[in-house]
């Protein structure tokens, strides 16, 4: 099948590309050692599927999946489901983060400008924070 | 006993001067800007009140809430909550206080219902209000008819006991069931007063335009904040 040869070579040269991506990211300190480990473990798995084509029809086999092409599919939907759901959660807990913070400041801030109004009014007795 | 008055405001240059013109003389205001872009801090300070900046916007839910941290930092005996828009009207507080003494209750909610002029809401959440409000009143068996009602008065000590709620509350924008729920397990009781709702006079409520987005946004707030809170 030259057009599944063709396909494999796009894919194995693919996963070369953005594997030195990633390293050329990860060795500039653009991305954590967790996301350089986890994207390289994903093109490492593309990598072997591609030279190793067989294989996806033994894991095929395995769920009794008929269709090779609906496999790859089903695969890359689930990676990207398992993607979007890590970063969505993670959002979440960020904007919380920010959230809090941003009470903070904006509490620390009303602090300071209530203990120098006190001092200004020179009393320094009536400070109750 | 020493009265603080809370208002959250975003962008409410041209309604503020009116509320705060209208504050009884003997209490301490504290404005609480939820990331304005215009001069509503400066209004804010020019008639005396204290302001809180939240260095952006995050919601009123979380604009209230560190209006209660803020007042809890002093030795306010009762903390009031008004809307910056100018539909509460600070004149109406000495009921709020009645209330609060004769009742004996830690947070007295005004009602829109009980005044009778909530025709003046948005269609969407005149319609489904009533549903929420029953579902509110099932979880924590108080028996509010408006539990969305920014106009709310508390008792200091009762807020300074249970602080640790205001760390759980998750919703930033549509907080109220949420914070219902959370007070009712931590035992808070709640009584209520009719209140008349005025007209926005300027600007428009970033809760009150009636579409069908706003329902959505406004009902999964309040049912995320529900779920939340049983949740948890």
């Amino acid at each position: 099948m030259p057009f599944a040869g063709g396909l494999f070579a796009v894919g194995f040269v693919a996963s070369l590309m953005l594997g030195g991506l990633t390293l050329y990211l990860f060795l500039s300190r653009r991305i954590s050692i967790r996301q350089f480990v986890f994207w390289e473990g994903l093109l490492l798995g593309l990598l072997i599927l591609a030279v190793f084509p067989g294989l996806i029809d033994w894991l095929a086999s395995l769920i009794n999946v008929g269709v090779r092409g609906l496999f790859v599919l089903a695969m890359g939907l689930l990676g990207v489901y398992i993607i979007v759901y890590n970063l969505s959660v993670r959002q979440h807990k960020h904007e919380k983060q920010v959230q809090h913070l941003s009470q903070e400041v904006a509490l620390l801030r009303y602090q300071l400008e209530y203990r120098s109004e006190v001092q200004d009014e020179s009393s320094g007795n009536n400070n109750d924070l | 006993m020493k009265v603080v008055v809370i208002t959250t405001i975003c962008n409410e240059e041209k309604n503020i001067g009116r509320v705060l013109a209208r504050m009884p003389p003997d209490g301490d205001v504290i404005a609480i800007d939820d990331g304005s872009v215009d001069n509503s801090a400066q209004i804010c300070r020019q008639y005396g009140a204290r302001v809180v900046r939240h260095p952006f916007n995050l919601g009123q839910g979380a604009a209230f809430i560190t209006g209660l941290r803020t007042c809890l930092m002093h030795d306010y005996d009762v903390i009031v909550h008004v809307d910056g828009d100018g539909q509460h009207d600070p004149q109406d507080i000495p009921i709020f206080l009645d209330k609060l003494e004769e009742t004996g209750a830690d947070i007295v909610v005004g009602s829109r219902i009980l005044g009778s002029n909530y025709e003046g809401a948005p269609f969407f959440r005149r319609t489904f209000l009533p549903h929420f409000t029953w579902v509110i009143n099932r979880i924590t068996g108080y028996d509010m008819t408006d539990p969305m009602c920014g106009f709310r008065v508390f008792r200091a000590d009762s807020l300074r006991r249970v602080q640790y709620v205001f760390d759980q509350i998750d919703e930033p924008q549509y907080m109220a069931a949420e914070m219902f729920v959370r007070f009712a397990r931590e035992g808070l009781t709640v009584a209520e007063v009719p209140i008349h709702l005025a007209a926005r006079e300027s600007g428009v409520s970033r809760k009150g335009r009636d579409s069908l987005e706003d329902l959505v946004r406004y009902g999964g707030g309040v049912t995320k904040a529900i779920i939340r809170a049983l949740w948890s």
